[in-house]
């Protein structure tokens, strides 16, 4: 092969000398116009990882940084190799946390085709920018004009060590990548049993002699290839009951009746139902069986579990029960309390009370319950399951409407039940965390505190009884950051936020009051109370809301209390229900604080005046 | 003089680079005018690429390690909350206004959505096989930055070996955190701002390198603003720390004047991103801001009640097998703390008392760095017993402490004359710091009673159970291992005593029953129970009704 005497006194081949040498001089420009485009064609074909994983990392992490660094500075003698490294890096990330932003806000959103589009065009052309200011002048390409090819061959050849340490961290990647492959996991084929309704529970536990019962089996083949299977169940080491060998691909569900009728009377017997791979016992369920001698009735209680009317009545002992999905209680009294009521001077309260299980129970049943201070009767109010949470109930006394939190924690639901129709309503809103609800005087209005999740601010949402769904309060455009909303008589919210008061309405802020927190409007809207101050030096005021619902400058009334939480106004507005160091507390105005004994124990959660003082 | 590269400015008694040196030469010339090595190295790029090469192979030996340790199958608190996050921007197309938002910070999020854009790999194999091995990208701005700060090779060199043998440091950037990208985007600020000390004279570059740094600025108070604020205090702490000097020495010198400048610029220009990024770009993040006043609060309850506060550090007594092996292991952190403290108080002294003359404008900046890190952290044990923000700020703080003070020690180190003995010395100091260091920063479960992977059939169990029940109570083992499973559906996992929990299933395998006997916790009798599933590794038994109320 005839070959010419390159500038550096190397051989090179006349084939490489017919490339566009002056071009190639922009090779790293190159590389990040052809890297985004690789990578955007990979990704767009879904190309095998051990390709589209490498093309991606370099172009959303390396290439349009360097684009962009190259656009600032075209002078490539400016920074050393590791330098370039890092502001490829560091503008990389830059570029890949606002394009995300940017793209946000636009029609297109931050989708798959936009984003690889618009970080595309953002190495493009910043690369392309790059170029022209080289051309212009501004700098020099990286590689000398004569070599092209061969001068990049010399400079790997230079850095032997460098290309090796490349070439094993990739290895290294693709290994880490395709690990599962290299070490693959011992196959987890599953093996389960449900209930009817597609769900761990109700298994045929309690049958009889010669009943036949089911159960549903499934099989989901984690193994690498095809395989075959059968299912069958043994009482005693004796079969009871078997299924026709099936096979399964990798991935593939299967899934059967097995019914079986058990022979032997006893308590707590074992059914073994084995899943059979290769003529051995491959997984293992057991079902735990009551085997009676006869047939008789299912307890009447069992059917009561799947009731799912919900309803509100008065139960043969005089008390009132309500139902819910799941069971139903209608509770008697079970616990007296000391007439007259408790609270000096605010007798004829009801109060509704979050209230806990017992502990003693393996599985504590919780539950909203009534108090009657007058009468001095309790009731059971709902039941729940274990795990449920029934909490923050706030009756309204204009609209007999009681709302509460139920649902899951962390999944919890806005539920308002009509004390006198006896229908309840789900309120449509987000799954996330609510608390602080609060009716508006006149009951048709509610107002609560919600936040997506723990890392979230809280925000404030209402809704309306005629069309319960629940709406973001908002500050003109901006949703109402805050906590524990109290209505006001005009139809204001006020609010806690950022360790102050504000009060909001037709989504204008009205007035702020700073270093003031656990706002307590009285039921008529026109008293507030409210906590000054912090810890120790806190004071407890009571004051009037005059126009615009604004606090009067000078409070009405004020009491330092040492860390005062359950801030509450009576109904009439006539006296403030607090708990200071473990103890309730009622303050009349132009009295002393008097602890009082509010019939809560150790397991309550929450809870709220439901009448208007008698 | 080559075109576009101008001489840098000329530090008082040190001579400037060399007018005809080029590429590399005219890059690291400024350097090298404060370099205490600087009669003896000649930059070389390709001298540069080689020992970041070494460096790189080092970084991802350790950062494999975890990967191939636990197969891919790492998880822990941060990664399962940040991946929670990711899922969330991709199911909303959007990084912003969705339910489910970080509310320090979008930029995690947008940048590992991204990427699976391209790469089309799941969630969790970008937090727990990508990113860890991606990490490995952070050498390169952490050895400019260290560079920048020296002025030697041999000194970054040993500044970047230093911090990839400290667990705190690898711990937040081998995670599935947002720390890798934070600290990606800390290293090119730092570095910009170090840089742009040698261009006063030279306004183009100068005001390319103020640009460089609000880039990364950005980026980095995107990822996290709580960190952006941190680091406005950190750099203010560290313009009052030069104000302090040049009141103390009578004079300031034109070194001082210029590094009181740039610390007070970039102070409120970051200062005033912060708040743009707060109050309009990003309102999520008025919750990080409103945490200072849950400080206050509970300051005063510190204050004024007999509430001890909390401890972070009462947790190595149950995180690890025995006090003595966390010690052990954290002997780096310590041996960190008290040499750099030492070396940074003798230097320190000798400038403060005018025994010489004071360094160099990138050494005189590390050394307030450092100094405003030390109050930082300092503040950050007050925050820790007041229980603000989890009781993790020493933990968080840390990292950045680290970033800084091991150029502390490099400073001191590069004065020594290498020679064989030493370099055989710090051969085996980093192959025995670096077990350490790994098994540290992954909770080696052989040493630590806090373990972080699960097994795919593990995962596979978990779900299946998460998928058959409804508004169930599910006890998934003592360790929180398959916490991740929690949140994400209608049932309560437990992961506490089995026996108090309550639970209507069980999980059990291999490493449910080795987890409670290491804790020493008794597991329940599954004798009595339905075993309602088998994978081979896991089964779930699920307790007999015992009224007929229970499901």
């Amino acid at each position: 092969m005839s070959v010419e005497r390159g500038g550096a006194g190397v051989s090179t081949p006349r084939w490489r000398a017919s490339i566009p040498l002056d071009r190639l001089a922009h090779w790293d420009l190159i590389c990040v116009v052809l890297g985004t485009a690789l990578a955007g064609g990979a990704a767009a074909a879904h190309a095998w990882a051990a390709l589209r994983v490498p093309l991606g990392a370099l172009a959303v992490l390396l290439l349009p940084g360097y684009g962009l660094a190259a656009a600032l500075f075209p002078d490539p003698r400016e920074f050393t190799i590791p330098e370039w490294l890092a502001l490829a890096l560091g503008l990389s990330l830059c570029i890949t946390a606002w394009l995300p932003y940017v793209l946000s806000q636009t029609p297109w959103g931050f989708d798959a085709a936009p984003t690889i589009i618009g970080l595309g065009l953002v190495s493009w052309a910043t690369a392309a920018v790059a170029y022209l200011r080289r051309a212009a002048g501004h700098g020099q390409a990286p590689a000398q004009p004569r070599g092209g090819v061969s001068s990049a061959l010399r400079l790997a050849r230079r850095h032997r060590f460098v290309a090796a340490v490349c070439l094993g961290g990739i290895a290294l990647v693709g290994l880490a990548l395709t690990i599962d492959r290299v070490v693959p996991p011992p196959p987890w084929t599953e093996f389960y049993m449900l209930g009817p309704d597609d769900l761990v529970g109700d298994y045929p536990e309690h049958v009889h002699v010669g009943e036949v019962a089911t159960l549903r089996i499934g099989v989901v083949s984690r193994e690498t290839e095809a395989a075959r299977f059968h299912v069958v169940a043994r009482t005693g080491g004796a079969v009871l009951a078997q299924l026709p060998e099936f096979e399964l691909k990798p991935g593939a569900l299967w899934q059967s009746e097995l019914t079986f009728t058990p022979t032997d009377v006893g308590e707590n017997q074992r059914l073994d139902v084995a899943l059979v791979k290769d003529g051995r016992d491959y997984r293992h369920l057991v079902l735990r069986l009551d085997v009676a001698p006869e047939p008789r009735e299912r307890p009447a209680a069992t059917t009561a579990t799947s009731q799912s009317a919900r309803e509100i009545r008065v139960t043969s002992s005089g008390s009132l029960g309500l139902g819910r999905s799941g069971f139903w209680i209608g509770s008697p009294t079970f616990e007296a309390l000391p007439a007259p009521a408790p609270l000096p001077g605010l007798s004829g309260l009801l109060l509704i009370v979050r209230q806990g299980g017992t502990g003693a129970a393996p599985r504590a049943v919780k539950a909203l319950e009534l108090v009657d201070l007058v009468a001095g009767k309790r009731w059971r109010f709902t039941t729940t399951f274990p795990g449920e949470l029934e909490v923050c109930p706030v009756y309204a006394p204009t609209s007999g409407l009681l709302a509460y939190i139920t649902g899951k924690a962390g999944d919890e639901h806005v539920t308002q039940v009509s004390l006198a129709s006896g229908l309840d309503t789900n309120v449509e809103g987000p799954s996330g965390l609510y608390r602080d609800l609060a009716w508006d005087p006149a009951g048709e209005r509610l107002a609560m505190a919600y936040r997506p999740g723990t890392a979230q601010p809280w925000r404030l949402m209402a809704t309306d009884r005629n069309s319960p769904r629940l709406a973001p309060v908002t500050i003109g455009s901006a949703p109402a950051l805050g906590e524990s909303p109290q209505w006001t008589a005009d139809g204001g919210l006020v609010f806690e936020v950022s360790g102050s008061l504000r009060m909001a309405r037709d989504e204008k802020l009205i007035w702020s009051l700073p270093g003031a927190s656990q706002p307590s409007v009285a039921a008529d809207g026109k008293k507030i109370a409210y906590v000054q101050g912090q810890g120790a030096a806190a004071r407890l005021v009571l004051t009037t809301l005059q126009g615009d619902s604004r606090p009067t400058p000078q409070p009405d009334e004020a009491t330092a209390v040492p860390a005062p939480t359950f801030i509450t106004v009576a109904p009439d507005g006539g006296a403030v229900i607090y708990q200071s160091q473990g103890r309730f507390f009622a303050w009349k105005p132009g009295q002393k604080p008097e602890a009082i004994d509010l019939p809560l124990d150790a397991t309550w959660l929450n809870w709220s005046f439901a009448t208007a003082a008698g | 003089m080559i075109s576009g590269v101008s001489a840098p400015r000329t530090a008082r008694g040190m001579s400037a680079a060399p007018a005809g040196a080029v590429g590399s030469g005219a890059a690291l010339g400024p350097a090298v005018w404060h370099s205490p090595e600087r009669s003896g190295e000649v930059p070389a790029q390709g001298n540069d690429a080689t020992v970041l090469s070494v460096l790189v192979l080092l970084f991802l030996l350790i950062a494999a390690y975890p990967v191939l340790r636990f197969g891919g199958r790492l998880i822990e608190g941060d990664a399962l909350e940040q991946g929670a996050f990711i899922s969330s921007a991709l199911r909303a197309h959007s990084v912003v206004g969705v339910d489910d938002v970080y509310p320090n910070g979008f930029a995690y999020a947008a940048i590992s959505a991204t990427l699976i854009d391209f790469t089309g790999i799941s969630v969790r194999t970008l937090l727990n096989v990508l990113y860890p091995l991606a990490t490995v990208l952070l050498i390169a701005p952490a050895w400019c930055f260290f560079k920048e700060l020296l002025g030697s090779r041999r000194g970054a060199a040993l500044a970047v070996v230093l911090l990839c043998l400290q667990p705190e440091f690898l711990f937040v950037v081998l995670r599935g955190s947002h720390e890798r990208w934070l600290r990606g985007a800390m290293f090119v600020m730092l570095w910009a701002l170090a840089r742009s000390l040698r261009w006063g004279n030279d306004p183009r570059r100068f005001g390319l390198h103020v640009v460089l740094f609000y880039l990364a600025a950005s980026t980095f108070v995107a990822v996290n603003v709580f960190f952006g604020l941190s680091f406005i205090m950190v750099t203010s702490l560290a313009m009052l720390g030069a104000v302090g000097i040049g009141w103390w020495r009578g004079r300031a010198a034109g070194e001082l004047r210029l590094v009181v400048g740039r610390l007070a610029s970039v102070t409120l220009g970051t200062a005033v991103f912060a708040v743009a990024f707060i109050f309009f770009l990003y309102p999520p993040a008025v919750h990080s801001f409103e945490r200072f006043t849950t400080l206050a609060q509970k300051t005063a309850v510190m204050a004024l009640t007999t509430d001890t506060g909390s401890s972070p550090y009462q947790v190595i007594f149950t995180t690890w097998i025995s006090p003595q092996v966390y010690f052990m292991l954290s002997g780096p952190d310590y041996a960190l703390m008290t040499c750099s403290v030492i070396v940074w108080a003798w230097y320190a002294w000798r400038w403060l008392r005018r025994h010489t003359a004071l360094p160099a404008a990138p050494v005189l900046l590390l050394w307030l760095l450092y100094f405003s890190l030390v109050v930082q952290g300092a503040l950050a044990m007050y925050a820790d017993r007041a229980g603000l923000l989890g009781g993790n700020l020493e933990h968080r703080s840390f990292p950045s402490f680290a970033m800084v003070a091991v150029a502390v020690i490099a400073y001191a180190c590069v004065q020594i004359p290498p020679s064989r003995w030493m370099a055989a010395g710090v051969c085996l100091f980093v192959g025995a710091t670096s077990l350490s260091a790994v098994l540290k920063a992954t909770v080696e479960p052989g040493i630590s009673n806090q373990w972080v992977f699960d097994t795919a059939a593990e995962e596979g169990g978990a779900l299946w159970a998460q998928q058959h029940h409804r508004g169930a109570v599910i006890w998934g083992g003592v360790g929180g291992r398959l916490r991740w499973v929690n949140g994400s559906g209608a049932n309560t996992w437990k992961f506490s005593h089995p026996k108090a929990s309550g639970a209507a299933s069980y999980l059990r395998s291999p490493l449910i029953d080795i987890e409670s006997m290491r804790l020493d916790i008794p597991l329940l009798d599954v004798h009595p129970l339905h075993r309602v599933y088998d994978n081979g590794e896991m089964q779930i038994y699920h307790r007999r009704p015992e009224t007929p109320y229970e499901r």
